[in-house]
């Protein structure tokens, strides 16, 4: 929604900083009344009327962040607006969806633990506490890794209820971005 | 003095401190320096704002906001502070700049920062940074005008502690593996949401702070006393689990 609401130059990146909630929906409304724009009808007609119905995308796919592990998603996803925009709306033309039919979804971060800090000891001494855990004393980092690398899920939502095959979009998620962007450039279908 | 009268003590005035009630800390005070700030419009406006943006389409409860959260962090900085130096860790060390200006800093879900935090928070584009930390400060005048009352130069130690760079020994508290901000959302997240995964053990781990010099380079900085480390485990365990990234990472 938000994507869209800049695409039709509803608001300016800046005003969004600032905004309640409520105000920041209430002006994309105003705005976005009457207008021609096609962005700006999905926010009036899809995205603000979807919100308040709560008519959530729905979950057509999900991969574990294990599974995708040193895959090069990580380094176009939530970099590169531009590449995964195109791969969305690339992907809800095959699905036969409108534009900004489908989602992609991945947290961002690959680590949330971060840790590092000084362990005083009992007896005075300073040690230096980070991801390696300290032998005998905490080893949670390592287990706590493997957890988060579980929790951490890829997703596609689709406006309307699909299906989609791991084995079709995981090779797109191994592609560098120039390799992404060179396929979608080829018209051969990706699924 | 009237004799067999017991003298009493002028009432303090109830602008020099408050005590609110909060959901999760039961009780929080606020001094007369947190109450000039949470009373600017800046401030305010983070009653309007929820803590996990859409999150309550799919977590009803998730209603609460940043102001709530803001208030809980300034509780539990206010905590420590009183903690380090009941120990004597504060002495000869940086004094006078209270923390709780920090309430301001908003976490790190959208890009609405009164304060751009550190760390988590989501950080400008490196093209647009130098316009964000030009509006950041100057843009928030009442929080300015609060932090100046307490010290000329607060506005600009704390925009140093919010975005990383203080050498303060205390930065630690407001970015880093202890960070204050984190052990409030951990627990009032949960809460709100119906999540109670991994409770974590605020109350110990905050007894366990300790300004530590780091063996390596002499620097002092926030650590945690040995005994505190079953509480660091119940702080970094809900931070991985499935459930917490559930509860953060719902895509609404």
């Amino acid at each position: 929604m938000v994507r869209d609401a800049l695409d039709a130059d509803l608001i300016d990146p800046d005003e969004i900083v600032g905004q309640t909630d409520e105000r920041f929906l209430a002006l994309l409304e105003v705005r976005a009344a009457g207008s021609s724009d096609s962005a700006a009808r999905r926010v009036s007609e899809r995205w603000l009327p979807a919100l308040l119905g709560r008519r959530l995308p729905k979950r057509a796919l999900e991969i574990p962040g294990e599974v995708l592990r040193g895959y090069a998603v990580d380094g176009w996803l939530n970099s590169d607006a531009e590449l995964r925009h195109a791969l969305e709306e690339r992907l809800a033309t095959e699905l036969r969806l409108p534009p900004g039919g489908v989602l992609l979804d991945y947290p961002e971060k690959e680590s949330m633990l971060g840790l590092d800090l000084l362990l005083l000891r009992r007896g005075g001494e300073a040690q230096r506490l980070n991801e390696n855990g300290r032998t005998g004393l905490i080893g949670l980092p390592r287990v706590a890794d493997e957890l988060y690398h579980t929790a951490r899920v890829f997703r596609v939502f689709t406006l309307d209820r699909r299906t989609l095959s791991p084995e079709k979009i995981m090779p797109l998620l191994a592609r560098s971005a120039s390799e992404l962007r060179r396929r979608l450039a080829e018209p051969a279908p990706l699924l | 003095m009237t004799r067999g009268r017991p003298e009493l003590h002028p009432m303090r005035s109830p602008h020099d401190f408050e005590v609110i009630r909060d959901p999760l800390w039961n009780t929080i005070r606020l001094d007369a320096t947190a109450l000039r700030i949470i009373d600017t419009p800046e401030f305010q406006r983070l009653r309007h704002i929820r803590q996990l943006g859409l999150a309550y389409l799919v977590y009803p409860g998730a209603t609460h906001t940043r102001f709530d959260h803001a208030l809980g962090v300034c509780h539990l900085a206010r905590q420590a502070l009183a903690l380090l130096g009941e120990r004597g860790d504060l002495e000869g060390g940086p004094r006078g700049l209270p923390l709780h200006p920090l309430c301001g800093a908003p976490p790190r879900h959208r890009p609405l920062p009164l304060f751009p935090c550190s760390g988590r928070a989501e950080r400008p584009a490196a093209s647009g940074d130098a316009r964000s930390a030009h509006r950041a400060l100057p843009a928030a005048d009442g929080i300015r005008r609060a932090l100046e009352s307490v010290a000329p130069d607060a506005p600009a130690r704390v925009e140093d502690l919010v975005r990383g760079r203080s050498a303060s020994p205390l930065q630690g508290l407001v970015s880093g593996s202890l960070d204050l901000d984190k052990i409030e959302y951990l627990r009032r997240d949960a809460m709100f949401c119906g999540v109670p995964y991994g409770e974590v053990d605020a109350d110990r781990l905050i007894h366990a702070f300790a300004l530590v010099p780091d063996p390596a380079t002499g620097k002092v900085e926030i650590g945690i006393h040995e005994k505190g480390l079953s509480a660091l485990e119940s702080l970094l365990f809900p931070c991985s689990s499935p459930a917490w990234c559930g509860m953060h990472w719902t895509p609404t």
